[in-house]
């Protein structure tokens, strides 16, 4: 699976960066003013700028293998989007994105920890452990921070995992809302990662904003829709131009835009 | 309805702010140098330049969202006026591609522009 890769920091990006969401209308204006509009729905793209300074060689060697191996322009490959929660539908538990065991109860519509309704109420109602997950298509042996707001009574636990890799922090609840997070890197090699929520048996806990990053901390949450931040991209232009500016230290401006 | 994202502090605008009010004539020049004029529209059309900076990653994503709901141009929407809180209910954005930059953590930038549709 080609990726774009993380920095030694841990992070796949730096500050400052920018992301173009771009669509495509064609307008007639007419002579008094009035407008006829056509959406061409296939013609959204997205494109991000990444001003990277300061790279250690073996960092700059990384996105000029990327760049060799991708071909330049030609090949796609696989972006952790910086700007993004990873996952998917971050304040509805109830699409298909998410998949609960079956004894597991969930329902929408509980006070967050922002003054809204977006958290979410589930309760185990099994005898044994039971847990909501999802599943990306992203490098398993990156550096990822998964993280929750929470409240309730026990414990719940996070859970990164891909094939025999398993990461599982588990935290006491309180009645107030805490945010927890699990950071790290797994041993596994896979083009998947699973993000699980535990309950224990019997259960009852509130949810609020699951977040997955590519990064060793957690950063302010992001709400998610239908996309998740994992994108097909290609290298926009036929030369990736780094600038040594002193020893081991790098710097470039990559350009990224979306094939699909 | 769509409508406008409203910024934490509950403003949709911050300074500086640009706000353009344009009336179109018709012209026509003769040969001896006078002119004769038309009224093109009836009213005049409105345009704001709104330039956001600061902003947390909660009003990125509301920026987003907007501009993925309105699809670029494509789709109206009502907008406020900063200015004399007048509501304009058919409103569209001006550029089909929207780009944020992020700064820092929770210090985001974007500029968008809207432009007012002759209904």
């Amino acid at each position: 699976m080609l990726v774009f890769p993380q920095l030694s920091s841990g992070a796949n990006v730096q500050y400052p960066l920018a992301r173009t969401d771009a669509s495509r209308t064609v307008v007639n204006f007419l002579q008094d003013g009035t407008t006829v509009k056509f959406e061409d729905g296939s013609g959204a793209l997205t494109r991000w700028e990444l001003r990277l300074e300061s790279l250690h060689e073996a960092e700059r060697v990384a996105v000029e293998q990327l760049f060799i191996a991708t071909e330049g322009e030609l090949n796609a490959f696989t972006l952790l989007d910086p700007g993004s929660n990873l996952l998917s539908w971050s304040e509805d538990f109830s699409k298909p994105a998410w998949v609960a065991d079956p004894l597991l109860q969930s329902t929408g519509g509980a006070t967050d920890p922002r003054g809204g309704t977006s958290a979410w109420q589930l309760t185990n109602t099994g005898q044994a452990g039971q847990q909501i997950a999802q599943t990306l298509g992203g490098p398993a042996g990156f550096e990822y921070c998964f993280s929750v707001f929470a409240r309730g009574t026990g414990n719940v636990s996070l859970v990164r995992k891909s094939g025999a890799a398993v990461d599982t922090r588990t935290f006491a609840l309180t009645s107030f809302w805490q945010r927890f997070s699990s950071a790290g890197r797994l041993s596994a090699t896979g083009d998947t990662i699973t993000l699980a929520l535990a309950l224990d048996a019997a259960a009852a806990v509130q949810l609020f904003g699951p977040q997955l990053e590519a990064q060793p901390a957690a950063g302010p949450y992001r709400r998610s829709l239908g996309v998740a931040g994992v994108y097909k991209v290609r290298f926009e232009g036929s030369r990736l131009n780094t600038v040594a500016v002193g020893l081991d230290r790098n710097s470039g401006v990559i350009r990224l835009v979306t094939v699909e | 309805m769509i409508t406008f994202p409203v910024l934490k502090s509950g403003a949709v605008a911050q300074y500086p702010a640009e706000r353009t009010v344009a009336k179109t004539t018709w012209i026509g020049r003769f040969v001896d140098g006078s002119e004769q004029r038309f009224r093109n529209e009836a009213t005049g059309l409105h345009k704001w330049v709104v330039r956001l900076s600061l902003l947390t990653e909660t009003e990125m994503v509301a920026v987003r969202e907007f501009v993925d709901n309105v699809s670029g141009r494509f789709e109206s929407f009502t907008f406020t006026d900063p200015w004399d809180g007048a509501v304009y209910a058919n409103c569209s954005l001006g550029n089909d591609a929207n780009t944020i930059e992020w700064l820092g953590e929770n210090n985001g930038r974007t500029t968008l522009t809207i432009r007012e549709n002759r209904s």
